[in-house]
């Protein structure tokens, strides 16, 4: 599981899926013309941004970017 | 006259962002006005492709750019783009509300109220489109070491992308050709897997150094010092607007934009350097970048495909960048998307192009790199 996309995707899904889902409980949708609330949700949609992004960088590492997996011949690592 | 020609050349862009504001604005099938300018501007780009210019230098080899008007128009370009960020918001603002349909005239434009989801849609690509075109003010001015990198920056942060002011110049620049920089599209990579991969790469290498800076200054990672922090805040004016202006609509619409205009931004570094290969530590030359340079791509892109002489000259003016002779695509920015699009195809047109860099450009040990890989 080290490394694993599917790892990342499930630990990001279900972080957006937790505020989402808190946004809902709290009746974000219905108070999102109000200015306080329009701030407070963006920030949590931003935050909730941020903390995936860190999720990924976490869980996948440098992995990802190596070129390796595009290799059709020679020593891959 | 040759002064005139050469500054305004380069307004298309500013010219056809406006020109989008004012479709957002007016309503009905106008919203489309972006998409239809992008249209046609992948046909110029097309029937054009054959014309390419050298810059424009006079009897004693001074530039025809004026700096001054140039980057005023590139900081102005920040203007546009946050009146197009609320051109639309205004429209997602009517669709929600459910405004009735209605005509006015203001100062001569015809305004409709209310908007159809097939229009919001129209109004949301548009936008996106142009939002991601911003990209080129925001790389030009990524280059400049004063006040340009901060309008820079907050160019980038209306696509959610401000990482990238400070992972181009110290990142792609220093390992491009090289699997260190996640900007450079191996050999096998299609454009869609590449737009993630390069905006994912590029944030964390962002977010790596301000770990590495904030730790050796023994700050905590959690501060307004934090530039990655500091990068993705200057989006939030944008978000908040979005969540008011819509709710869930008006999210959907933000991330919809920034999809687009990071897809455009990546294709871009996609194009640029696609499959070509350099040495770790070798020094960066021509050959290591793809040229667009056919006229229309020129003018429209601010010179932006003159890849091959801007990496290894990334200080000189937009204006100033001339053909090196470096590998050359041989058609415009606009083409080569429509052919990156469909991956299949954008491979076999390669091949031929991968071949004759192998054959006429690579050293050894590039060569023997390249021929690990496919096309």
């Amino acid at each position: 599981m080290k490394n694993s996309a599917f790892l990342a995707f499930l630990l990001v899904t279900l972080w957006t899926s937790i505020v989402g889902l808190s946004l809902y409980y709290f009746d974000a949708h219905l108070h999102y013309r109000e200015l306080n609330w329009a701030i407070l949700i963006g920030s949590i949609l931003l935050i909730t941004h941020m903390v995936n992004m860190v999720i990924y960088f976490k869980v996948r590492g440098d992995r990802p970017f190596k070129w390796d997996k595009y290799k059709i011949k020679g020593e891959k690592i | 006259m040759k002064t005139l020609f050469v500054n305004t050349r380069y307004l298309i862009v500013p010219v056809m962002s406006i020109i989008t504001i004012l479709g957002l604005i007016s309503g009905g099938i106008n919203v489309w006005a972006g998409v239809a300018l992008f249209g046609i501007s992948a046909i110029v780009d097309t029937a054009t492709k054959n014309i390419h210019l050298r810059a424009d230098f006079d009897e004693e080899g001074n530039s025809y750019g004026i700096k001054i008007f140039q980057y005023a128009v590139m900081y102005l370009m920040l203007i546009v783009f946050v009146a197009l960020q609320l051109a639309l918001v205004w429209r997602i603002y009517q669709y929600v509300n459910g405004s009735p349909f209605d005509l006015y005239s203001f100062y001569g434009l015809t305004i409709q109220t209310g908007i159809t989801t097939t229009n919001l849609i129209g109004a949301i690509i548009s936008a996106g489109l142009w939002a991601g075109i911003g990209i080129i003010y925001g790389h030009e001015l990524s280059h400049n070491k004063k006040e340009g990198f901060f309008i820079s920056r907050l160019i980038m942060s209306l696509s959610g992308a401000s990482h990238f002011t400070y992972a181009h110049v110290y990142q792609h620049h220093l390992h491009l050709g090289h699997e260190n920089d996640p900007a450079t599209a191996p050999r096998g990579r299609n454009v869609y897997m590449h737009t993630w991969l390069s905006h994912a790469g590029q944030c964390k290498f962002s977010y790596d150094l301000e770990t590495s800076r904030l730790k050796k200054k023994g700050k905590s990672f959690l501060s307004l010092d934090n530039r990655w922090i500091l990068g993705y805040l200057y989006s939030l004016p944008s978000i908040v607007l979005f969540v008011w202006a819509g709710g869930f609509v008006g999210v959907a619409a933000l991330l919809s934009l920034w999809v687009i205009a990071n897809f455009e931004l990546e294709a871009l570094n996609f194009m640029g350097h696609y499959g070509l290969i350099r040495e770790k530590n070798k020094p960066v030359e021509h050959k290591h970048s793809w040229d667009n340079d056919s006229v229309f791509t020129d003018w429209f892109f601010i010179a932006i495909g003159r890849q091959a002489d801007h990496h290894v000259r990334g200080e000189t003016y937009f204006w100033e960048l001339d053909d090196v002779k470096g590998p050359n695509y041989g058609i415009g920015y606009f083409s080569l998307f429509l052919i990156t699009l469909v991956p299949p195809l954008f491979r076999s047109y390669m091949k031929k192009h991968l071949d004759n860099w192998d054959q006429k450009y690579a050293n050894e040990k590039e060569r023997e790199i390249a021929s690990q890989y496919g096309y």
